[in-house]
């Protein structure tokens, strides 16, 4: 197990290596200056100037990447240009903001629509189906900002059952913090909630016409029984995968929904970052985007084992 | 009992709680801000719109703009209580009101803090407005209780200068040597409402300072919150989680929020002027008639209406109404003429008409502006070719001197030398050693502007001012095409404590009056 993680750690240098210089390169190449947000648009050039020579934006682009590269070797994500709040403590203190909408955006689209893809396999054709196959057609149709705004509509203005501004809430207070997760975390989850119905629905078609299935309707086994336990076993190897592969997009897309629903994370900081073209925490957290996105890889290929023994042998 | 039975029962009991938890306090105002972040609060820093209203409540100047006003002619004493001036008004002297407090336990104000607070505002290492200050030769401490400014040369705006705007605000000399560069995190100064907490992202909290020296704010405190989504802003107002919120600056808003129980639209100056800057240096533009063919074709009467009554008013000269030495005594273009300016392009040389490109910021309001203009413009045979760049793309694009054809919208200082300076003296040409926001490369009243600059009297001033903007019209550097208010909704039941018309901070400033019924 430890040679296995060592080598995903190996391969993952090289790539980190590629999106950093990636990165470096494309927030320098965009046209914009941090200068101006911070002095503002009565600037003058002197002061400009000076600004650019204190952050270092003034030297050959060659000189600022070596810089970046030994400060990074060194653990060092530099200060953000904005704020001058070091960049990792920035990262680290949304971070749990985002790995929590993101793992509740997974529960729920697993969650929702394993048994709703069951279901439909099972009506194939009936009613159930067509429901569910609508049903997931919707919710690939809808864009997340829709979709959220409607949420917020029906259930914070209309019904008052959630706060708009999700945000503020201490970890010690956790029902106030579980009720402004729901809905960022519904709206987040719906995309994924159609498409694992679906993956779910082929899988569940396909295996249900093999022989074991056959052998054990034969032996008698209830139909229940076949369905959720041995026939859903052999599904969920696709699923796991899917999942996993979906998960690096969901903490992308969790970018949308916090800004509709203005909870801190680290998509909220992105698009900050961006508009006022902060460098060094752009930087950063490319750096973070693409660790989390690594580590998420290794731990679905760890989840083959649990669900699938025969992977373990390999 | 079944287990969906249960499912439901603890579903039910979960929303109940929620529902059942107690709504905020009355005494804190909640205010949603359409922005990211944080900038700064150092008030010699904060030029943005979303980081000046904090300032507002955070601090104070030697002499204030009445809350709720703009008017830079009543100006009524803040720390100061009173003040003189010799005979050429080149020397000030202001008397500073006793046993005023810094919040915390920062000490008295004293003549220390207030020449150590002009002096950074002065200097272009710790002030984005600096330039405002150069008039200044020497401010001292006559003794903890009266401060001298002589000046170079005499300013009529001098007390503009010491008022509780951009660097006429006063902070606290320890603190602000302390601190550092986490002032603008961590500021002290004296006004009614003190920083308390400052969670990145999500909101600055403050608390009523007790120690106020108009008295205890009637409020217990303020969550600023930033909410950059206009939709969750909205939703948010609505639901009432918010009391105040940074409007939408759209009729249409106006007219939804309006209609809305419990909500109210707040108006208030200063108007943004709204402008298209020519680049004379750049053919065809370098020729007047070309200019003057592009000012005709455009209808300024249609982007008042585009934009609504409520919120647009006319320009009437290419500086903002209501700036002192305003003039609109010169007739401006912009009827809309489309016919008129086709034969001033066939007459000019270019019967087949003309392309121009613009630089644009995707900023939606700005950008419906440009495409009305473009479809004005289309009618007199002018293709205005649209290059929509994000907003931070645009300002520096613009600076550097890529674009025919500028739209800018601005408000300053309101004394018309700054606008007149930033935006119409060569010295200020985009793209050399000293520019500002010259756009235009215009030149036409470089004598009158720094004239008008060191003229002791104010009449001739006036004059000299109003010559200016006749110039600068008259060569068509810009054509103004209208004034943008700016729009706030709010719950019924907030009072501000003063009326309010206007606000230099940009935001509805929260005073020891303000308070929630």
């Amino acid at each position: 197990m430890l040679r296995y993680f060592g080598r995903r750690v190996l391969t993952l240098i090289p790539t980190l290596f590629a999106v950093l210089t990636l990165a470096f390169v494309l927030v320098r190449i965009v046209p914009g200056d941090p200068a101006l947000i911070i002095l503002g648009d009565q600037a003058t050039p002197e002061a400009i100037a000076r600004f650019h020579s204190e952050t270092g934006l003034d030297l050959p682009i060659w000189q600022q990447y070596l810089g970046f590269l030994s400060e990074l070797l060194r653990g060092d994500l530099g200060v953000s240009m904005i704020s001058n709040r070091p960049v990792l403590t920035s990262i680290m203190e949304v971070l749990p903001y985002t790995l929590e909408l993101s793992l509740a955006g997974v529960a729920v689209g697993v969650s929702f629509g394993v048994p709703l893809g069951v279901i439909a396999a099972r009506s194939n054709g009936g009613w159930a189906d067509w429901a569910v196959r609508i049903l997931t057609l919707g919710g690939l149709s809808f864009p997340a900002f829709v979709s959220a705004v409607m949420l917020l509509l029906v259930f914070s203005v209309w019904l008052g059952w959630f706060p708009v501004i999700s945000t503020g809430k201490p970890i010690t207070d956790p029902v106030g913090r579980l009720m402004s997760l729901a809905l960022p975390a519904f709206s987040l989850g719906l995309v994924m909630m159609a498409y694992v119905a679906r993956v779910t629905r082929g899988g569940m078609m396909n295996v249900m016409r093999s022989d074991f299935i056959r052998t054990a309707r034969a032996k008698g086994v209830p139909a229940r029984r076949i369905v959720w336990k041995h026939a859903l076993r052999n599904v969920l190897l696709g699923v796991v995968t899917f999942t996993g592969l979906y998960f690096s997009v969901l903490i992308g897309n969790s970018v949308l929904t916090e800004i509709v629903f203005n909870r801190p994370g680290l998509g909220k900081l992105v698009v900050g970052a961006l508009e006022r073209r902060d460098y060094t925490l752009l930087q950063g957290l490319v750096v973070a985007y693409a660790i989390l996105v690594v580590l998420v890889n290794a731990l679905t290929d760890l989840c083959y084992g649990a669900v699938d023994p025969r992977v373990k042998t390999e | 009992m079944t287990r969906t039975r249960m499912a439901t029962l603890t579903l039910s009991t979960v929303l109940g709680m929620a529902m059942a938890l107690p709504s905020f306090a009355g005494g804190v105002l909640r205010y949603g801000m359409a922005a990211q972040d944080l900038g700064t609060m150092d008030p010699h820093r904060a030029t943005t719109t979303p980081d000046k209203p904090i300032t507002g409540w955070l601090f104070n100047g030697l002499v204030r703009f009445k809350p709720g006003s703009d008017d830079i002619g009543a100006l009524e004493p803040d720390l100061a209580e009173s003040w003189e001036r010799n005979k050429d008004g080149t020397v000030w002297t202001f008397r500073l009101r006793e046993g005023v407090k810094f919040h915390g336990d920062y000490g008295e104000v004293t003549a220390e803090d207030v020449v150590y607070s002009l002096n950074r505002s002065a200097d272009p290492e710790t002030s984005a407005f600096a330039s405002d200050y150069r008039a200044i030769d020497t401010i001292e401490a006559v003794d903890p209780a009266t401060v001298r400014i002589t000046l170079k040369h005499p300013v009529p705006s001098l007390l503009g200068l010491v008022a509780n705007y951009h660097g006429g605000n006063i902070v606290s000399k320890k603190a602000a040597e302390e601190r550092g560069a986490d002032f603008g995190t961590q500021p002290i100064g004296t006004g009614p409402f003190m920083i308390k907490d400052y969670i990145p992202q999500e909101r600055v909290v403050f608390d009523a300072n007790p120690d106020y020296f108009r008295g205890v704010p009637k409020l217990d405190g303020i969550e600023y919150r930033y909410i950059p989504s206009d939709s969750s802003r909205d939703l948010a107002l609505k639901a009432g989680e918010l009391d105040v919120s940074y409007g939408r600056q759209d009729q249409e808003w106006i007219d939804k929020t309006e209609s809305t129980e419990g909500l109210v639209v707040d108006i208030m100056r200063p108007a943004e002027l709204q402008q298209f800057h020519l680049n004379t240096s750049s053919p065809p533009l370098d020729n007047i008639e070309v200019r003057r063919a592009v000012a005709t074709a455009l209808n300024r009467g249609e982007f008042i209406q585009f934009i609504g009554s409520s919120l647009a008013q006319p320009a009437g000269s290419v500086v903002p109404n209501g700036n002192l030495g305003w003039d609109g005594s010169t007739p401006i273009h912009g009827e809309g003429d489309a016919e008129a300016a086709r034969g001033m392009l066939t007459e000019a040389g270019f019967p087949d008409g003309i392309e121009l490109s613009m630089v644009q910021t995707s900023l939606p309001t700005m950008l419906g502006v440009a495409q009305v203009a473009q479809a004005q413009l289309a009618l007199a045979g002018i293709d205005l070719q649209l290059n929509v760049v994000d907003h931070q793309t645009f300002h520096s694009q613009i600076r550097d001197d890529r674009s025919q054809v500028i739209y800018y919208s601005a408000a300053r200082f309101p004394v018309a030398d700054v606008f007149l300076s930033q935006f119409f003296h060569s010295d200020s040409i985009v793209a050399t050693p000293t520019a500002a926001t010259n756009f235009s490369h215009c030149d036409a009243a470089d004598e009158e502007i720094v004239n008008a600059r060191i003229e002791p009297d104010s009449d001739k001033q006036n004059a000299l001012w109003a010559t200016a903007q006749k110039k600068i019209i008259e060569n068509i550097c810009a054509v103004p095409l209208y004034e943008q208010l700016i729009a706030y909704g709010r719950r019924e039941n907030v009072d501000w404590g003063y009326d309010l018309e206007a606000e230099m901070h940009l935001g509805p400033v929260v005073t020891e009056q303000t308070d929630i019924d």
